[in-house]
């Protein structure tokens, strides 16, 4: 199967579900607005200068309309019915008619994918063992493409072994639970240098995976303090959802974190494209919100937003992209690139 | 039979790319940088602001020119809206009436059916008339959605192919466990390649969970990424070809795409018959790499955004006669520099000055960065860190990274050719 395939369009998807939406019936209006919610921003007009709603239908003219749908008492239904004949008991026949009249199952290559997933590390941590072991079982014969040897990802981060990973996945679950329940939790944590926090209350915000080091950690909202913080997830301990109403939930935690760790002055920063450094520099800054344009002469320039927690990582990766990209405000960023520069060169005078 | 589609993914992938990765190019200033047509340009464009949601798009106004720009904020974002650009395949009137009809007609039926049974039913209730639609396309279109799209299941009993509906893998699954999938298929979709695959998964699932369970409303945002970028997604019809060619050990030819500044004509460049082995994915940049082999056993290595398309030839390979070549081209590589055509890595050799009590973190850093580096402490706030490394204009980047702590031993032209990125950049900020 390819991946780009006309049954995954967006339209084909939109007939899809119009039809099994309209197994009990639906009107006009009700349609409509299925098709409203579905389709493009900019709607698509057919060659005979129809709407797609027109042709679902039937107000094209009669060997244009698409007859999926066919209009009973002012109301739409699939044109073929689940048919009342099933031969097998009485329990058979009710579940046939259960059934949408359109099945929904998972196309090859989403097979293929399920399995790979199956064998991702970490998975279990999501899945109980029944979930996994059925579909396991389910998948069994499905050969996939997708498989780890066949890839290997670079410039990555070797961290060192978590040590005991059966406390770092029940960690992961209890968060996860927690996340999905929206209730607070408390905790004791041990930082960097040894200093011991005891029996904190937080809100779990999100569990935020890096691609580079392979690693779960925990976005929450210290309660205790207000203030949002990130945590490894194994230096947790004595984790326990509890009942403490806080006056924050998730989203507003989440708004809050936007809010009090944005930057309110972007980066802007100057790019000779030479040696594909704007290339390089676009990919590297890709995730961050961004403007940027044409200064004419092979310049660009580009408008960064970023979080003040990224601020450090940011330099060292704007550092890193060499002699083509300037910082031209803020001058404390520039200042600060300068220090280091001039720094590193002092290195070879020793 | 709406024009708002296309047939090739390709036929969007350039401009997608220089338009989310760049953003800066009005149409003109796409048209010189790129050499295309301003026409093609200004249509492309406007078919991507339709696939994309709004909320995505930025529009810029550059004098009299206007700038799009797809971006978006790690932090906020965490569904990958390029995802909605594979799902604009162009089809015909025929593609959709047959797909329906049949799956509605065979679900009725609730017994398989042979073709004879699904015409004489569709042209019965008057849905598919056999002068508009024949039958030779009702069998292709049945065969289709066996082989290629695993919607219908086939048996054969007495020569005559009977259809159903394909085995429902979900049905031991009660919905609580639906939902534990769902989660996982929402943590996994941005980090399993092909991850537009993960995300029809995800939406396969809803449908399933709606119309099969009557079970809607469950969300799975529960996660968010780093260092996981969107921009890939571009590339994964190629990878997914790819995938195919390696998992079947079938040779491949790969057909590049080259800028016209290269190539007056613009035409495919196709390369000679090669051994597709391994993708690496640069996780920092978000950038694959294809590996493989030609015939000589020599090394050749793709970037997979310059690859218009690949054919899957018929002719196999062993998987395993390329497995210690490989080990040797690449596993002193940092990201896609092979060997070829050196006897042997490269050393490069690290200094690093730290302030022992409070910056100690920075050498547990760079030994985690480098995969093979190897530290030996010289006194408190000095160390040496030795790498090997295919090419060590591979390790520039990442040492820049580390300016203020990081001084090149070895080699000298390495040493040098950073001390004059140093200076250049200095100089490019005004500072003598």
């Amino acid at each position: 199967m390819e991946l780009f395939s006309e049954i995954k369009n967006r339209y084909f998807q939109l007939m899809f579900r119009i039809i099994n939406e309209c197994a009990g019936g639906k009107t006009k209006n009700e349609i409509m607005r299925i098709i409203d919610e579905g389709e493009f921003e900019q709607k698509v007009i057919g060659k005979n200068q129809k709407s797609f709603a027109d042709f679902v239908l039937n107000k094209c003219e009669p060997d244009e309309n698409f007859n999926l749908l066919t209009e009973k008492n002012g109301m739409y239904y699939p044109s073929i019915e689940i048919a009342d004949k099933s031969k097998g008991t009485e329990s058979d026949t009710a579940k046939h008619n259960n059934q949408p009249p359109l099945p929904v199952r998972f196309s090859i290559i989403e097979k293929a994918w399920l399995k790979a997933l199956l064998d991702k590390e970490g998975v279990k941590m999501v899945l109980s063992k029944e979930t996994y072991d059925k579909l396991q079982k389910e998948l069994a014969d499905i050969d996939t493409p997708i498989k780890d040897e066949y890839f290997e990802l670079t410039n990555t981060i070797k961290l060192p072994a978590i040590t005991d990973q059966d406390a770092y996945e029940a960690n992961f679950r209890l968060l996860l639970n927690a996340i999905i329940q929206e209730k607070p939790i408390r905790y004791n944590n041990t930082d960097r240098n040894g200093n011991i926090y005891s029996n904190r209350l937080a809100l779990p915000v999100s569990i935020e995976y890096s691609m580079r080091d392979g690693r779960f950690r925990v976005s929450m909202y210290l309660l205790d303090e207000n203030r949002p913080i990130m945590a490894n997830i194994f230096t947790l301990s004595d984790i326990r959802i509890v009942d403490e109403e806080g006056d924050i939930d998730r989203e507003t935690a989440k708004r809050l974190l936007f809010e009090q760790k944005h930057s309110e002055e972007p980066i802007v920063l100057e790019v000779t494209d030479k040696k594909a450094a704007m290339e390089r520099c676009f990919m590297c800054f890709s995730g961050m919100e961004r403007t940027a344009r044409s200064l004419g002469n092979n310049k660009y320039e580009i408008r960064l937003n970023y979080y003040l927690f990224e601020e450090e990582n940011l330099i060292r990766n704007i550092i890193s992209l060499g002699p083509y990209v300037k910082v031209i405000s803020p001058q404390r960023i520039a200042d600060e690139i300068i220090a280091r520069v001039k720094k590193s060169i002092s290195l070879y005078n020793i | 039979m709406f024009n708002d589609f296309i047939k090739h993914y390709n036929i969007i992938r350039d401009i997608l790319r220089d338009c989310f990765l760049y953003g800066c190019y009005s149409r003109d200033g796409l048209e010189s940088k790129r050499n295309v047509s301003s026409r093609k340009v200004s249509y492309e464009m406007r078919r991507i602001q339709q696939y994309v949601e709004e909320k995505y798009i930025k529009v810029d106004k550059d004098g009299r020119y206007k700038l799009l720009n797809l971006t978006y904020d790690f932090m906020r974002h965490s569904d990958n809206f390029l995802v909605s650009t594979y799902m604009t395949k162009s089809f015909t009137r025929a593609d959709l009436l047959t797909y329906f009809f049949i799956l509605l007609y065979i679900q009725s039926q609730n017994c398989p059916c042979c073709l004879s049974d699904i015409e004489d039913g569709l042209a019965q209730g008057g849905y598919l008339s056999y002068d508009k639609i024949s039958s030779k396309t009702i069998e292709r279109k049945l065969s289709e959605m066996c082989t290629s799209f695993g919607m219908l299941s086939c048996e054969v009993v007495k020569r005559t192919k009977f259809y159903s509906i394909a085995p429902d893998i979900l049905k031991t699954l009660d919905n609580n466990e639906l939902v534990e999938l769902l989660i996982a298929i929402g943590l996994f979709k941005n980090i399993i390649f092909p991850v537009v695959s993960g995300y029809f998964c995800e939406q396969t699932l809803k449908d399933y969970m709606h119309f099969e369970r009557n079970v809607s409303g469950i969300d799975n945002h529960y996660f968010n990424y780093r260092n996981v970028h969107f921009h890939p997604a571009i590339e994964e019809q190629v990878l997914w070809e790819i995938l195919k060619a390696i998992h079947l050990r079938q040779k491949v030819k790969l057909f590049y795409h080259l800028p016209k500044k290269w190539d007056n004509a613009c035409e495919q460049h196709s390369s000679n018959v090669l051994i597709p082995y391994k993708i690496r994915y640069d996780v920092r940049h978000g950038r694959f790499y294809l590996v493989s082999f030609n015939s000589n056993k020599n090394c050749i290595v793709s970037r997979l955004d310059r690859i218009e398309c690949i054919e899957i030839l018929e002719d196999t390979f062993q998987r395993e006669d390329y497995d210690e070549l490989y080990d040797k081209q690449m596993c002193c590589s940092w990201s896609s520099v092979s060997l070829e055509g050196r006897n042997e890595p490269e050393k490069v050799k690290l200094e690093v000055v730290i302030d022992e009590k409070t910056e100690g973190y920075i050498v547990e850093k760079i030994l985690n960065e480098s995969p093979n580096g190897i530290l030996n402490k010289i006194e408190d706030g000095r160390y040496h860190i030795t790498i090997e490394v295919n090419d060590s204009g591979e390790l520039i980047p990442w040492i820049r990274g580390y300016a203020g702590y990081v001084r090149v031993l070895e080699s000298k032209k390495l040493a040098d050719k950073i001390l004059d990125d140093w200076k250049e950049m200095l100089s490019s900020y005004g500072v003598v």
